[in-house]
């Protein structure tokens, strides 16, 4: 048997627009792998029989699998192999914490600070060189089995649910209130770190499997739980937890304070960055903002500020180490501009006779052990209060349960805040036929994680469909 | 797929309606409620009041105001035939209507189709209708006929602000006996009728027009105030206790892309002149 070959260091970067470009557009930064580099990055797996890579990553790829299939410079099977566990590579590729999951974990680290494969890197080529190849990419599904299962929710974990459940036979329809499916993906993510087309496409392959997603359908509205109920034999509830919180000070009411979300869904749904030239809706441009909080949607708010020229802050009040966004993303928007004011916390919003805002006032912050052993506290240091000047406010401060969607099932148990982490293990509600994974259930998590809930819960639901056996395992009152 | 525009009907050079077909929102709207219209990929999304609607032929009508370029558009570029992108709905809480005998509705400009349509709830419930369709100036005033068929009474007061007030004052003041007032317009106009209201200690429901970007109070741009609480335009309204929404914030949130609209209308009407001016050469030619 030959001898494997450690290649602990040579590990091949993505390469990147440089700061001054990509500032100016709105596509993506990360410009992907080049074959002959995919093909390298590949060579340096050395395909673990026990991976492990694979437990750390919540959708549980078999990545050494399809990473020799990258090896053979066959992209299709590889793609294949990947959408046998998520049907969003190309996404997942792109926008998961990599070097918190997978690459966390990479038998190439565990000597000589070596380094890990670029897993993400390879994810999005194979997913990338299958879409652009033009050659359509055909996917099997099980005889139809008569059964009708809806998805309230067209995001990660309803379109992943949806997948897997149409891979199996069932018919499934998505009902989701906004324009366009997505999700998160569509209107959180900014097209700087995932191109629409790679969404649009993923999108796509789950409609050719014969799902179909009704769009402009509020759950609770346009339809109730009772028509559903009548029409399908199991519901999947997936519509996450999309309010935007508020930091809760003073001023939150003044004319330039956005919640993350409204930020967002302005430039990435309804495509305000091309206003007025090439999209109605309104952003303002050119401006002071100061984005509040420290995980990925405050950098997303950030990439998204500075492409619109704006002077960008960001106030955190911990540091950027405990901050749940990535290393890389802070140094590529401090690259980029971003001004970042770590330990600092904002105590009021201050405008002017005109209900404008004209600042932020802040107080500086340290960070102190927390005595039930959890992450250090901050702690507001006396006499720090200063002000940072600007004109506009993003609260990127979490996200709060929206209910609307499931409030009219009688008899559904929900959890003090709204959302349903009521369910057992196999994603079942405490209400037969009704199964609920995703941001809905576990408060506000990644993407990938929602694939994997909605990848589980599919399976769950095809084996209710088949046994009609319905044992909720939670607690019940 | 689009939803199809079955008949259009410029009414003046505010107002026109369009009957579209969107049988999804019929199944379970009820009066009070709305839907968004999103006219193009790239457009904006607008809140519209179901005007009237024809379950049986799966159509509503929305009436709409020439207000930015959204609306401009939608007067120039949309005809019958044409489909409009996105009709989403219906949105909105279904207020609880109860018998209280007499109602008075009270609209200005296009806030006339959303007391209409609470009205025909209301009206439903047992209520006797009297309704005040104001406006800003007696040439975009309206038909009394549009609204006839839910009042006792219909009286059209095009003199502004001012006037509509009056209006209602002197209405409350002739019967006292009047258990609700409706009113809807812009926040600036609710305000007044909302002192009316106060001075004669009547129940007061008001239509909350906020800026709204998505049907369930996600992006929270259609957040207000209610007694100090915040509430959302879309999932708790758009109708309020009229004694209890805080209308200087919203006239305030309102205010916020006001500019930028501007511009969008300028530009949009720049874009019109020209192809104007392309037509009449060709025809010259």
């Amino acid at each position: 048997m030959a001898k494997i070959v450690y290649r602990r260091h040579d590990r091949n970067e993505m390469p990147l627009l440089p700061p001054e470009k990509r500032k100016k557009t709105f596509d993506e930064y990360a410009l992907g792998f080049p074959v002959n580099v995919a093909i390298d990055e590949a060579y340096r797996c050395i395909l673990c029989k026990k991976a492990p890579c694979i437990p750390v990553c919540p959708a549980e790829l078999n990545i050494p699998k399809w990473i020799e299939q990258i090896q053979k410079g066959n992209m299709f099977e590889a793609y294949r192999i990947i959408r046998e566990n998520s049907p969003f590579g190309a996404v997942c590729g792109r926008v998961c914490p990599q070097e918190r999951q997978c690459e966390s974990n990479c038998v190439l680290m565990f000597k000589d600070n070596g380094l890990s494969v670029a897993i993400g890197a390879l994810e999005r080529f194979a997913a990338d060189t299958v879409r652009i190849s033009g050659v359509p990419f055909e996917e099997e599904k099980e005889p139809d089995t008569g059964k009708k299962v809806a998805v309230l929710g067209a995001g990660p974990a309803g379109l992943s649910a949806a997948y897997f459940l149409a891979k199996k036979g069932h018919k499934v329809v998505v009902y989701e209130a906004l324009p366009e499916p997505g999700g998160v993906m569509r209107y959180g993510i900014p097209p700087a770190r995932l191109d629409r087309k790679a969404l649009d496409y993923e999108i796509e392959l789950i409609e050719k499997l014969g799902v179909e997603i009704k769009t402009d359908h509020v759950v609770g509205k346009t339809i109730t739980y009772e028509d559903l109920r009548k029409e399908y034999d199991a519901i999947f509830i997936g519509v996450g937890s999309g309010r935007g919180r508020t930091i809760g000070v003073p001023g939150e009411g003044l004319i330039g304070v956005y919640t993350a979300i409204e930020f967002l869904t302005r430039i990435n749904l309804y495509e305000a960055y091309k206003f007025p030239e090439g999209a109605d809706t309104p952003i303002p441009r050119g401006k002071r903002v100061v984005v509040v909080g420290g995980g990925f949607t405050a950098v997303d708010c950030l990439i998204t500020s500075l492409r619109l020229d704006n002077e960008t802050h960001l106030v955190y009040r911990r540091t950027r180490e405990t901050s749940s966004a990535r290393d890389e993303e802070w140094d590529h928007v401090a690259e980029e501009g971003a001004i970042l004011h770590w330990l600092t916390q904002p105590i009021e919003i201050i405008g002017n006779e005109k209900g404008e805002v004209v600042g932020i006032k802040c107080i500086k912050m340290e960070l102190v052990p927390d005595e039930k052993g959890g992450r250090p506290r901050p702690k507001p240091v006396p006499n720090s209060e200063h002000i940072i000047e600007c004109d506009i406010v993003v609260q990127a401060v979490g996200q709060g349960p929206n209910p609307l969607a499931y409030q009219d099932i009688p008899g559904l148990k929900i959890d003090k805040w709204q959302n349903l982490s009521t369910v057992d293990r196999k994603f079942r509600t405490n209400v037969e036929g009704v199964f609920a994974g995703g941001d809905v259930v576990n408060g506000g998590d990644t993407v990938v994680r929602a694939i994997r809930h909605g990848r589980e819960a599919a399976q769950a639901i095809h084996e209710y469909l088949t046994t009609g056996v319905w044992e909720y395992e939670g607690e019940e009152e | 797929m689009g939803f199809p525009i079955v008949k259009k009907e410029v009414l003046n050079d505010r107002f026109f309606t369009l009957e579209i077909e969107a049988p999804h929102v019929l199944k379970t709207f009820s009066p009070g409620q709305f839907v968004m219209l999103l006219a193009k990929k790239g457009g904006e999304i607008i809140p519209l009041t179901v005007f009237k609607y024809d379950t049986e032929k799966g159509t509503i009508t929305v009436l709409v105001e020439v207000r930015g370029k959204s609306t401009k558009e939608l007067l120039v570029r949309f005809n019958e035939g044409d489909e409009v992108r996105d009709i989403v709905g219906p949105v909105g809480a279904k207020p609880s209507l109860e018998n209280v005998g007499k109602v008075l509705l009270v609209g200005y400009n296009y806030g006339n189709a959303c007391v209409y349509n609470i009205g025909k709830g209301l009206k439903e419930a047992g209520n006797s209708i009297y309704f005040i369709a104001g406006f800003e100036n007696p040439d975009i005033a309206l038909s009394p006929e549009l609204f006839s068929d839910i009042a006792e009474e219909v009286k059209v007061v095009g003199e502004g602000i001012k006037r509509i007030k009056e209006e209602v004052r002197d209405f409350i003041d002739t019967n006292k006996d009047t258990g609700l007032v409706v009113s809807a317009g812009i926040p600036e106009f609710e305000k007044e009728i909302e002192e009316v209201a106060d001075v004669f200690e009547v129940p007061h429901l008001t239509h909350a027009s906020a800026i709204m970007i998505d049907p369930v109070g996600l992006a929270g741009s259609d957040r207000v105030f209610v007694d100090g609480e915040v509430k959302y335009a879309s999932l708790d309204g758009p109708w309020f206790d009229g004694h209890k929404l805080d209308y200087d914030a919203l006239i305030q949130r309102n205010n916020i892309f006001v500019d930028y609209e501007k511009e969008a209308l300028r530009r949009f009407e720049e874009e019109l002149e020209k192809e104007r001016k392309r037509a009449s050469r060709k025809k010259r030619v």
